[in-house]
């Protein structure tokens, strides 16, 4: 098919999730599933232009959701460690650099796709046909690695030894304690969907939006936080040396994601941000903006491998609410793909810079604390539309677990249990049981 | 190293057992989890336990009326006495031979702000220099707080009787959380001898220990879990040894650090990244190589030489050569050598490298083949960084490793 012919359904798909992506809580899973069931796609659409226009989706969506969770402290799972550095950057006035940060990280990712995506058609199928035998003890090491690489924050003052110990766990017993609850919930709310069933696919959505967006808007709230005036800077203090690490380290925590079923975006960040090995803000958040897009267009990308025939990757939400309407057939297909990812990107970039800047102008205009009050407003609201009112039930239950870690200055990655412990006992055969104890079958 | 490589190392070498992999696809066995996480036990027994059992002859808490110009007020602290009693400590250290041993506390002054504060052993003036800062919040992002500038900045220094050695060459900076803490001992008449963080990196990483834990899984669990913890305790230490600080090779017959090979430092983030890419790596090949039913059918060297060994080297040659960017252009115009040979000394000697060839003729030591030359500037090179890094840099180096491995 002439790409040509595609150009405008990728613009036009770019520029709709950048819209969407402004949102927060609302995911782009929510407006393709809303498209596809919804419209009457082939009027609308060329049959053929419909992969090329979910790509674009997906593309922008991984490159200016870093907006909300930068600006208004409201991120989904996959942008959640880009919060606190953004928050700091953006008390500095330069905010407007965060966001070109995590930028340069999603360009910088999409060109190692690009280059590595000989890599991907070939290797990266085996490799996840591979490991999948194995995901039981990838999550183990998983949590395990969330649960004991969490160093006390300790005062030290006490006098005793005793005294010196409890008061060290404090941070790290609230992160052992958000662990284990936010595994409850997951256990709970995945095993005994509380929403209606035709909205069942959107089980996990108000927790997460309890979990992650939540507790940062109110904590913006309480603390009456004063943004201080925004430099929109023409040129950003980067060096080619700190991109490529920046880059490479996300790339590896976002293909870890992308690769595997189960592992989230989340997940990804935080060996990105491990994998940094630095405390460099900046580095840290390109890595965190590169893992991010590795992890949704490179799992999505692995749906277009003609891999096994009929049979097809399908990783992540897009693949499989597409996999009905769209079979990829030929190695054509993959790389009209790769071209629509790099074209999406380069247009993504520039709306990520206009949009920072819009979002800037209105958060500098207004109280933020009243921005942050319309935040949690919208953050119900679409709870609300989305999953009615268990959903809200949900996510009030999310929030207190999500506001642990706020409260005592223990990491939030404690809560991606949400997901892990139920999927890693299942795994080792073991949730069955679990399950009884809770009287759940 | 980082805890993540540590990890990550850990557990790719419970893959190295053909029978630990059959036993985590028949038997749901955790066997390959418990590598990664014995990889690790050794920073967080540190961190979790060891830390907090450490008893100090000096508590310097600033905030208390020992160190304020006004007793109601705690900005009011004074350098002056905070310094004095940094020196007092390295003093009694001096005069009584035993090591003495300090906790710096931070200074919080309202709900997520705290004082920021440094302290800088000055070896030579022998004298302890103590700064106070700014307040700052919980990102240590300095701020106009509590009528405070952003920019404040208070300095004091205090004489110590005796020399101050191996310190760093930067301050220790203390604000959130927690302190570090410093064992000061007595090397012979030279002076004493300043130790960052003394309870990091002894028991905990003590190969006895290591062998403590393989032993216990041997017995409980088995032959096989045994060696998957005991190795994996014993990589952590291995790759701590590559590093300045060391570990405690002979705990508890000695109760002090062993110094590392300093290859590298904890945090070299290029070290780091390698480790990991290299242990997902061979991890893989294990996976595959002892599955029932292989996913891919690759010799040793063109999958390792394909996924790490030339990844790695593109990477640092783009990296390199990036670096360096318009000067390249510039030196290729210069130079009469051929283009390979160019390209090699770029990324092998970096930015200077002509200086460098320019001394080793100087020197007679250039033979007419390009890859001698090089070879003998690599063997200067060495040698001259060797000499550098017995000195201060290895005292600095330490410091910056623990301090990043502290931060977490």
């Amino acid at each position: 098919m002439d790409f040509l012919i595609l150009i405008p359904y990728i613009l036009l798909g770019t520029l709709m999730a950048g819209l969407v992506s402004l949102i927060p809580a609302l995911h782009i899973f929510n407006l393709a599933g809303f498209i596809l069931l919804y419209f009457k796609f082939p009027q609308l659409l060329p049959g053929n232009a419909l992969p090329a226009f979910m790509m674009s989706l997906v593309v922008s969506w991984s490159i200016i959701n870093t907006i909300p969770a930068l600006f208004l402290g409201a991120p989904d799972e996959s942008a959640m460690f880009i919060v606190l550095p953004g928050q700091k950057y953006m008390m500095l006035g330069k905010g407007y650099e965060a966001a070109v940060l995590s930028g340069v990280g999603a360009l910088g990712a999409i060109i190692v796709l690009g280059i590595g995506s000989p890599v991907i058609l070939k290797l990266f199928p085996k490799i996840r046909w591979l490991l999948i035998p194995h995901m039981g003890w990838i999550l183990l090491l998983i949590c395990a690695y969330i649960i004991m690489g969490e160093w006390p924050k300790a005062t030290l003052r006490p006098k005793t030894k005793w005294g010196r110990f409890i008061d060290g766990w404090k941070s790290s017993a609230a992160g052992i304690l958000t662990f284990i609850l936010a595994g409850l919930l997951g256990i709970f709310i995945l095993n005994k969907p509380f929403i209606p069933i035709e909205r069942a696919f959107q089980n996990i959505m108000p927790a997460f939006v309890g979990l992650y967006a939540v507790p940062w808007v109110i904590t913006n709230i309480i603390s009456k936080t004063e943004i201080p005036k925004q430099n929109i800077c023409t040129s950003i203090d980067l060096d080619y040396k700190l991109a490529i690490r920046g880059t490479f380290a996300g790339v590896l925590g976002g293909s870890f994601a992308a690769l595997l079923p189960i592992i989230t975006g989340g997940i990804g960040g935080l060996i990105a941000g491990h994998a940094t090995a630095q405390r460099d803000d900046r580095l840290f958040i390109i890595s965190q903006g590169a893992s991010k897009t590795t992890y949704y267009v490179g799992g999505f990308l692995l749906f277009f491998v003609p891999y096994f025939g009929m049979y097809h990757l399908r990783r992540g939400g897009m693949a499989w609410m597409l996999s009905p309407f769209y079979v990829p057939r030929t190695i054509g297909d993959y790389f009209i793909i790769l071209a629509t990812i790099a074209l999406s990107a380069g247009f993504a970039f520039f709306l990520l810079l206009r949009f920072s800047r819009f979002v800037i102008k209105v958060i500098t205009k207004f109280d933020y604390r009243l921005i942050s009050l319309f935040t949690v407003v919208i953050l119900f609201a679409i709870v609300l539309t989305i999953t009615g009112l268990r959903g809200i039930f949900i996510t009030v239950v999310a929030t207190g677990i999500g506001l642990i870690p706020v409260l005592f200055h223990s990491r939030r990655m404690n809560c991606m249990a949400i997901l892990l412990v139920h999927m890693t006992l299942s795994m080792f055969g073991v949730e069955p049981a679990v399950l009884k104890f809770f009287h759940l079958i | 190293m980082k805890g993540l490589t540590h990890f990550t190392v850990g557990a790719a070498i419970a893959t190295c057992f053909p029978q630990a992999i059959d036993l985590s696809l028949t038997h749901f066995s955790a066997i390959l989890a418990l590598g990664g996480i014995f990889g690790l036990l050794p920073d967080t027994l540190d961190f979790k336990l060891a830390m907090f059992i450490e008893e100090n002859d000096y508590i310097i808490d600033p905030a208390t009326k020992e160190f304020l110009r006004d007793p109601m007020d705690m900005n009011s602290i004074d350098p002056q006495k905070v310094a004095a009693k940094v020196a007092q400590a390295i003093d009694e250290a001096w005069d009584t031979g035993r090591e003495i041993r300090l906790q710096l506390h931070t200074v919080q002054v309202a709900g997520d702000l705290w004082r920021h504060y440094e302290v800088f052993y000055d070896t030579k003036e022998n004298e302890v220099v103590v700064t106070i800062g700014p307040v700052v919040t919980m990102s240590q992002m300095p701020g106009e707080f509590l009528g405070i500038p952003y920019d404040f900045k208070e300095r004091a220094r205090a004489k110590t009787k005796c020399n101050i050695l191996q310190t760093q060459n930067r301050s220790s900076r203390i604000d959130i959380f927690n302190g570090p803490s410093f064992g000061y001992m007595k090397k012979g008449e030279e002076g004493v001898e300043i130790i960052f963080l003394p309870w990091h990196r002894q028991w905990s990483h003590s190969p006895i220990l290591g062998i403590i834990f393989g032993a216990l899984g041997w017995i409980f669990l088995g032959k096989i879990y045994g060696l998957v913890i005991g190795l994996g305790f014993l990589s952590h230490i291995l790759l701590d040894l590559t590093g300045f600080m060391g570990a405690n090779l002979f705990w508890p017959i000695k109760q002090r650090r062993t110094t590392g090979g300093q290859f590298l430092k904890a945090s070299n983030p290029i070290a780091n990244f390698s480790v990991i890419a290299f242990s997902g790596i061979l991890a893989l090949w294990n996976l595959n190589k002892f599955s029932p039913q292989p996913t891919f059918h690759l010799h040793a060297w063109p999958y390792f030489g394909y996924f790490f060994l030339l990844p790695s080297f593109l990477l640092m040659a783009t990296n390199r050569i990036l670096e360096m960017k318009g000067r390249v252009v510039e030196i290729f115009k210069r130079e009469r050598l051929g283009a390979l040979g160019r390209i090699l000394l770029l990324l092998i000697l970096g930015e200077g490298w002509q200086e460098k060839i320019k001394e080793a003729k100087e020197e007679r030591i250039a033979p007419k083949r390009i890859g001698k030359v090089v070879l003998e500037i690599l063997r200067m090179m060495m040698r001259e960084e060797k000499a550098e890094v017995a000195s201060q840099v290895r005292a600095d180096e330490e410091v910056a490793e623990s301090e990043e491995e502290f931060a977490g």
